[in-house]
């Protein structure tokens, strides 16, 4: 089993979001790490939703860790009013399990559609994490309009002493995009300082493309009605 | 999440707002209109199928496209549900220029570009 060797409690977050890079990558972490399930996290107001795997309940919204490597994944869209009950959950659960760092995957749009390798770049709430772009040669997002549950992450995160980064493919994110999931778990290997093989992915990604479509246009009605309600831009690279 | 084999979550599966078409083993794409000042750009996700099985027609401002899948497609929804083509028509919100549509298959996305069909009439300036 591949383990991580964080000296600090790091915490990664994936949810349905452009391409359904966050999600993928997440849960493929979650696979290939062979990590457990330590809690549910519970969002007021969620439409009544379970699970049910190999006969047993699974909540939609899920944590699970490996020595210092904590995750918690969304299996559902989250709106701009639920976002704000997530992002307070993920706050308490950061208090209650000391996280030290969050990071989170999540897709961007690019205005080039086809894109063969998925560009990451990075965005830090804290000047303290900046350091990891560096590094692992991440360029920064630096220009353009963050909208919806990630512009909470950011608003609610700036304001503790907890620093988050997000790590953003370039994706498709009216389709499932596994090609640039790939190029998210790549790039989170680097940053986690850990292997991960992604032939698993990679054999899958035309049956991940079909499997998750209903998800996908859930995920993109939900965004959708968030870009209504919001008078800038669409989140975009330029 | 089953360790076995890399597998998603459930939530896929339970939910279908698309009613494929199951007696007729036909799926229903994703797909995505962005609109243009002179024209539309109508992308559908056609994972599992070559070029050379997909079809492409224009009835007045209605577009439908049928593709085969390269091999069957099986999804359990309760029972096992078989999968061999995708199928989806679309209603463009305006009229079209059909002898000018130009079309795209890479990576497994369909772009479908469709002029507008713009008539000019010119308006007097009292």
């Amino acid at each position: 089993m591949m383990k991580v060797d964080s000296k600090e409690k790091i915490l990664l977050v994936g949810f349905p979001s452009n391409g359904l890079v966050g999600m993928f990558s997440i849960s493929y972490l979650i696979h290939h790490l062979k990590m457990n399930k330590i809690d549910e996290i519970q969002v007021k107001d969620i439409p009544p939703t379970v699970f049910v795997e190999d006969g047993k309940i699974l909540a939609p919204i899920r944590a699970y860790s490996q020595n210092n490597l904590f995750v918690i994944v969304s299996d559902v869209p989250l709106d701009q009013f639920l976002a704000i009950e997530f992002v307070q959950a993920i706050h308490k659960f950061c208090k209650k399990y000391q996280i030290k760092k969050i990071i989170i995957v999540s897709g961007m749009e690019t205005i080039h559609n086809q894109i063969k390798t998925p560009k990451i770049y990075g965005l830090s709430t804290h000047i303290s994490i900046d350091e990891i772009l560096s590094k692992n040669q991440i360029p920064k997002f630096l220009d353009g309009s963050i909208f919806g549950i990630d512009a909470v992450f950011i608003s609610v995160f700036k304001k503790t002493k907890i620093p988050l980064l997000f790590l953003y493919a370039e994706c498709n994110p009216y389709f499932p995009d596994p090609v640039a999931s790939i190029a998210a778990i790549t790039t989170l290997a680097k940053v986690l300082d850990v292997k991960i093989n992604t032939t698993d992915i990679q054999k899958k990604i035309e049956h991940l493309r079909i499997q998750h479509r209903n998800l996908m246009e859930e995920t993109t009605q939900t965004l959708r009605q968030q870009q209504e309600k919001h008078t800038r831009n669409p989140q975009i690279y330029r | 999440m089953k360790n076995s084999n890399f597998e998603m979550n459930l939530f896929p599966l339970l939910v279908n707002p698309y009613f494929d078409d199951v007696e007729n083993r036909a799926m229903t794409p994703l797909s995505h209109l962005r609109e243009f000042n002179t024209s539309w750009e109508l992308y559908f996700d056609l994972p599992l199928v070559d070029k050379k099985d997909i079809k492409i027609s224009f009835n007045e401002n209605m577009v439908s496209v049928e593709a085969k899948l390269k091999e069957t497609y099986f999804e359990e929804k309760g029972k096992i549900l078989k999968f061999e083509y995708f199928k989806k028509s679309l209603s463009i919100p305006g009229k079209i220029n059909d002898k000018k549509i130009k079309a795209k298959f890479q990576n497994g996305v369909l772009k479908i570009k469709i002029p507008k069909k713009i008539t000019y009439q010119a308006i007097k300036i009292d």
